[in-house]
């Protein structure tokens, strides 16, 4: 009903034996469906039950009341000791967490094959979240961090999967306040020393820097993915505050980021995935409204920065006068530099001149972009 | 807010096949010999919203059994006040606002238990403003859109903390302007249209300032691409289902104007099966209804001739949003 990327059959009606394949399909599908809502309806959380929806949502994992009655059986199966005569603390753990896991290999091959339904997605969750209050808190830990793997795995498939990226901020989280509780825990247990499972971090519990790391990886296989700038414009406050970086070294590591954009945008100017993440380091770095937090920069540096960017920008529209974004760039840029008060010798910004070029951009822009021409418009009557 | 400026359609020549897309609307129950039909019984109500508002756009409001119609809506309605997909399938929000739709454009809301739905919407709210989906807790910024505009629709936003949504929705806004599915989330344009949906049902707006929304509107024109097509996110593939996303977005903002409009209903317009009626994501596709409504409602929205004005907060004809909320 909400089917995307599927061509259009011819106009030939079915043949009555495929009409009668259908049927029997049909048939079969729905003696299952009805054979789980009974199940449902008598409230039966068994292993049998979780059997019968195995085979239904395998068939049609967009059937999200099935997950929950799944989600029912989980709970319950969680609920009662694995072996009434020899409650064993420990044997219990274990079929606890094999029930988990399991679950987890269940999803496995339905995600791939279904990337982009939200019900599995959040089945997944489910089940790790219970893991965090069901199993001990390193055990949980180890099945959140091997999601890690299967993430990378869907990213490296759809480096633009919505949901995967989602899903990835999600774990990184889990995983994070995870790790702080364990490691709290050790200290206050003082003495007890590391956990035998755990891998070795000492008390870091940050995952930003091998975050950052992966967004590097991943536009350096792609710089046409938003997705990884996004992310990226998301962690770099966080880095830069735990590097414990001085005002300089933010500066020099704003510099290092534009100087990639340049490269970029040279490589690409017809790309928005690098003109939005340029446009966030210059937003964040040079607007005159208030000083950043994470790019700290004085008003003479300001207009510095954006005369620079704009001196490599002019030299590209040599190159490529009909670049719209490049056009749409520079008028963003020209308004943050008329919006800074002064330059490195003190001079005030020529702001006129700016706004004649400024003028002669978007005259240009609606030449070239007729499409958005009522933007262009309204802008000019605004200059 | 949002009345689309009046357009020349030039350069056109492709037509809106009405009678095909009624019919094809009105075989939708018929199909009960195809897999297909069994397979998406979950989206059985919304089916039903989608049709129906693709009806009324086409100037076809009784297509659809009015009887029929509320009657099923009823049987879905779970003790708890919120509303399943069909009978037996467990409540959601999601189908909630579209049961509660449906028996607005039919006027007909006194047909269930209202105040219970209320109860039911208003504990989905948790602490941050946001709303879960159901009671297993999926939050995400579609949820605070379908949870208000529920309520708004049944008079009863007091029964929430707004503030509080609206709130959870601005944390929800990016550098670039855009929205996405919860805070730190990449902007999207579906979530764009649920946000400013929020912000404009609850008459917050204005909490964007002037340079925040024409960045929004800067964003949502870019989805434009040569052909004339909407994409939803940078760099993807047009769909026909952005044409209501990120359309009725730049009507909130009434900014329609920043994308050429007659490209866009010339790509739209190649979208619909002129033999079997209903439109698909693109050109050469299967169609379903789902993608058909979107599609009138973005014809609608540059006010294509012959179709009924639907109003970009709520995605319901505009008959009705003025029966519930009076005239703008």
């Amino acid at each position: 009903m909400t089917s995307h990327g599927v061509p259009r059959s011819s106009t030939v009606p079915r043949t009555p034996q495929a009409v009668q394949a259908d049927l029997l399909k049909i048939e079969a599908y729905n003696k299952l469906v009805s054979e789980v809502q009974s199940l449902k309806s008598k409230n039966i959380y068994s292993q049998a039950s979780l059997s019968t929806t195995t085979s239904l949502l395998t068939q049609n994992p967009e059937f999200n009341t099935i997950w929950n009655f799944r989600r029912r059986i989980i709970l319950h199966l969680l609920s009662i000791p694995s072996d009434q005569s020899t409650t064993k603390p420990s044997d219990d753990s274990d079929t606890k967490l094999s029930l988990l896991s399991s679950e987890l290999s269940f999803l496995f091959p339905l995600l791939q094959k279904f990337p982009k339904c939200y019900w599995i997605w959040n089945y997944r969750v489910f089940i790790l979240q219970t893991s965090s209050t069901t199993l001990r808190l390193q055990t949980a830990l180890n099945l959140w961090k091997s999601e890690m793997g299967l993430v990378n795995k869907m990213l490296s498939r759809d480096s633009r999967n919505f949901h995967g990226w989602g899903y990835r901020r999600f774990i990184v989280r889990n995983i994070e306040v995870l790790q702080s509780e364990i490691n709290n825990s050790l200290i206050s247990e003082s003495g007890v020393g590391q956990d035998e499972n755990a891998e070795g971090e000492g008390d870091d519990d940050s995952l930003v820097e091998q975050e950052f790391a992966y967004t590097t990886a991943m536009y350096g296989k792609d710089l046409s993915n938003f997705s990884a700038w996004h992310n990226r414009s998301k962690l770099i406050p966080r880095v830069l505050t735990e590097r414990g970086a001085t005002a300089e070294e933010r500066r020099t590591f704003l510099d290092g980021e534009l100087g990639e954009m340049q490269t970029a945008v040279y490589t690409d100017p017809y790309d928005q995935s690098i003109q939005l993440y340029n446009h966030w380091l210059l937003l964040e770095s040079c607007s005159s409204k208030s000083t950043s937090h994470v790019f700290p920069l004085t008003d003479p540096q300001k207009s510095e920065t954006l005369l620079r960017a704009l001196e490599w920008m002019r030299e590209l529209l040599d190159e490529e006068p009909d670049c719209r974004l490049l056009l749409e760039e520079m008028i963003f840029v020209g308004g943050l530099l008329r919006d800074v008060g002064e330059t490195e010798e003190g001079e005030e910004v020529d702001r006129e001149g700016i706004k004649q070029d400024m003028q002669s951009w978007l005259e240009k822009l609606m030449e070239v972009d007729p499409m958005r021409g009522g933007r262009w418009r309204e802008m000019q009557e605004r200059l | 807010m949002s009345t689309p400026s009046p357009i020349t359609f030039t350069n056109n020549p492709d037509e809106l096949f009405v009678e095909k897309h009624v019919k094809y609307i009105q075989s939708l129950d018929t199909r009960k010999d195809e897999f297909e039909y069994w397979l998406t019984e979950h989206l059985r109500l919304n089916g039903v919203y989608w049709g129906l508002t693709a009806l009324h756009l086409l100037n076809h409001p009784t297509a659809l059994p009015r009887d029929e119609t509320i009657n099923f809506v009823k049987s879905c309605q779970h003790p708890s006040g919120g509303f399943g997909a069909h009978p037996d399938h467990d409540a959601h929000l999601l189908y909630t606002l579209s049961a509660i739709q449906i028996l607005a454009i039919v006027d007909a809301l006194d047909a269930v238990d209202t105040a219970a739905t209320v109860n039911y919407v208003a504990g989905l709210q948790k602490p941050s403003g946001v709303f879960a989906g159901d009671e297993w807790g999926e939050e995400d910024t579609r949820f605070v859109y379908t949870g208000l505009q529920t309520l708004k629709i049944l008079g009863r936003l007091d029964a929430v903390d707004v503030e509080k949504a609206v709130g959870f929705v601005l944390a929800c806004q990016n550098y670039d302007g855009g929205f996405g599915v919860v805070p730190g989330a990449e902007s999207h344009s579906g979530q764009i249209f649920t946000c400013l949906g929020v912000l404009s049902l609850t008459n917050t707006l204005d909490r964007l300032s002037p340079a925040s929304r024409d960045q929004v509107a800067g964003w949502l024109a870019q989805r434009q691409l040569p052909n004339g097509g909407l994409n939803g996110r940078p760099e993807k593939l047009e769909d026909v289902c952005y044409s209501w996303w990120v359309l009725s977005s730049l009507a909130m903002l009434g900014k329609l104007h920043w994308i050429d409009q007659n490209k866009l209903v010339g790509w739209i317009l190649s979208c619909q099966d002129e033999v079997r009626g209903g439109f698909a994501d693109r050109k050469g596709n299967a169609v379903d209804v789902f993608h058909t409504v979107f599609a009138l409602c973005g014809l609608s929205l540059v006010g294509w001739g012959g179709l009924k004005e639907v109003d970009p907060v709520y995605c319901m004809p505009v008959e009705t949003t003025k029966r519930l909320f009076g005239p703008k």
